[in-house]
């Protein structure tokens, strides 16, 4: 079949145009989209490659179009049964189309492009997007019709394509939706309808969550000053969304550990966030004596407990150790702004997370106790300047080796 | 029996709850009066960082529903082998090269392993195609740049 007889089935733009229509919706927008040409073009075939987006029209593979047209062959037919391979393969092309209505209604162009966006850049984009089709695919099959046309094959599960950016963007629109008292799936159409102001709206969301008046503050300044305060707060997504900056060696095994690293991701945006109100003299603890630092400690031991809280599997170690460095942090920050009072809080502090940390080390595997020891590293290090810094240091002491004999390892 | 401190009161509480979503036992009524009983334990925490812990389980335990309907979508993918070689496959492929044809070589390089990665499970090959079209994306770009 050619580009053009492909192009003349009335099926295949009603089916696509649905789509898009529906993705339009699921962004918040009013009103019918344009109607898009749509051709099948066997060169996709040929490429292992399913739809793509182009200027003026969208390119279907007959692979995905057949798997497409599956659902309209006969009404009431169960093809979990009949071809469980075929009902899943018809799934997945329902997720291509989907997401393919997302980039098609958000006005953006997923196929060849001139200008080269960076890795952050692409993943970011990527990532908000798939973490909105997780959340809406239910509604947006709903709105297409499929779950009338193949229900069996709507409930099948929603496949990921980007799981290491999915996940970040979905943790990440979760702080913002917490901050700003707002509905998450609020936050993820917003994202996702974003374009090329991601970034501007990611940064105005984190600040505007903080405090109303300081993206206002941040646009007054001049365009260097605006660029390098929206930087700040969303460079922390660049570990996050993509697996380069800790999946680094190619012996190391996968790790469920894209969840953790997205929460700490959020914390170095909210960090990113009080930098920028604490220079703009926004900052609303500082008005009670609240250092900078101290804020900054207490947001990270948060985020390590939502973490912990949230991972999984092996995950949920290194996430544990975190949990006990970010108290630590707190411990060395306590320290130094309280001295001695500070101390003995804080030594119990220690000593309480020392009893977690025991009870769950007890029941590790080796490769598990590696990994805390790995991760929880820099608590030595925050112990430290404890020690330093505090004129009871003696308590401190005994607080660490508490932790180090409960935990039963050695920093 | 030792009795249990505030903070792990708040863990077990967190960790109940877990369970009980996981097994689609717990009702949003039931989770709301779980997360009150936790802020109310926050309340009585002397210490600042026990506080600042059970608060955030407060919160964590409110997340933990979409957290739980992400863990489904990600879960079948988060260990696998193939999908952390694709990923680390397309960093490479995107890293900034001194030349343009050093970089359209290296886009080409990347899309020819994850050609040759090892057969994928279906929920993989949805990454791995996914991945290896942005990839080819990504070199029509640098390759009409090059033009």
């Amino acid at each position: 079949m050619t580009v053009q007889q492909g192009g003349r089935d009335p099926m295949l733009h009603r089916i696509v145009n649905d789509a898009i229509a529906a993705g339009h919706r699921a962004l918040g927008r009013t009103g019918r989209p344009d109607r898009i040409a749509v051709v099948l073009d066997p060169e996709l075939d040929r490429q292992h490659r399913s739809i793509v987006v182009d200027e003026e029209q969208i390119r279907l593979s007959l692979d995905t179009w057949e798997a497409l047209r599956r659902l309209h062959y006969v009404g009431g037919v169960r093809w979990t049964d009949l071809d469980p391979a075929r009902a899943r393969h018809t799934s997945r092309a329902l997720d291509d189309l989907h997401a393919m209505s997302l980039v098609a209604a958000a006005g953006e162009t997923g196929g060849t492009r001139c200008d080269v966006p960076t890795l952050t850049g692409h993943c970011l984009a990527a990532g908000v997007r798939e973490a909105f089709r997780w959340r809406t695919r239910q509604e947006w099959l709903r709105d297409v019709g499929i779950d009338r046309a193949a229900p069996d094959i709507a409930a099948l599960p929603c496949l990921a394509a980007y799981p290491t950016a999915g996940t970040a963007m979905h943790v990440l629109a979760s702080y913002l939706a917490e901050r700003n008292g707002i509905p998450l799936d609020e936050v993820l159409g917003a994202l996702a309808g974003a374009g090329d102001n991601l970034q501007e709206r990611i940064a105005h969301y984190a600040m505007a969550g903080y405090d109303t008046a300081l993206p206002a503050h941040v646009e007054r300044l001049g365009a260097t000053a605006r660029e390098a305060a929206i930087r700040r707060i969303v460079a922390p997504m660049d570990g996050a969304v993509h697996a380069r900056a800790w999946r680094t060696s190619t012996t190391d095994a996968p790790e469920a550990r894209t969840r953790l690293n997205a929460v700490m991701a959020a914390v170095a945006v909210h960090h990113g966030v009080l930098e920028v109100a604490d220079e703009a003299g926004l900052r609303h603890d500082a008005t009670h004596g609240t250092s900078l630092e101290r804020e900054k400690a207490e947001y990270a031991l948060r985020g390590a407990y939502v973490g912990w809280a949230v991972s999984s599997g092996t995950a949920r170690i290194a996430a544990l150790a975190h949990r006990v460095a970010a108290r630590g942090a707190f411990v060395a920050v306590l320290s130094r702004e309280r001295g001695a009072a500070g101390v003995r809080l804080a030594a119990r502090g220690a000593v309480s997370t020392a009893r977690t940390l025991g009870a769950s080390a007890a029941s590790m595997g080796q490769r598990a106790r590696r990994a805390l020891i790995t991760t929880g590293r820099p608590l030595s290090a925050r112990m430290g300047q404890m020690h330093a810094s505090s004129r009871s240091s003696r308590q401190a002491r005994n607080a660490v080796r508490e932790l180090v004999e409960r935990g039963g390892f050695g920093f | 029996m030792q009795m249990l401190t505030i903070p792990e009161r708040a863990g077990r509480e967190l960790e109940l709850a877990a369970k009980r979503l996981r097994a689609d036992r717990l009702s949003t009524e039931d989770l709301d009066r779980t997360v009150e009983r936790v802020r109310r334990l926050a309340a009585e925490a002397e210490d600042d960082a026990d506080r600042i812990e059970i608060e955030a389980a407060a919160e964590a335990l409110k997340q933990l529903p979409d957290a739980l309907a992400m863990e489904r979508v990600c879960g079948p993918v988060e260990s696998s082998n193939v999908v952390a070689l694709v990923e680390r496959l397309v960093a490479w492929a995107w890293e900034e090269l001194p030349t343009l044809d050093a970089r359209i070589e290296r886009v080409r390089a990347a899309v020819r392993r994850i050609e040759q990665l090892p057969t994928p499970t279906i929920v993989e090959e949805h990454v791995l195609r996914t991945q290896r079209a942005d990839l080819l994306d990504l070199l029509a770009a640098l390759e009409a740049r090059k033009r």
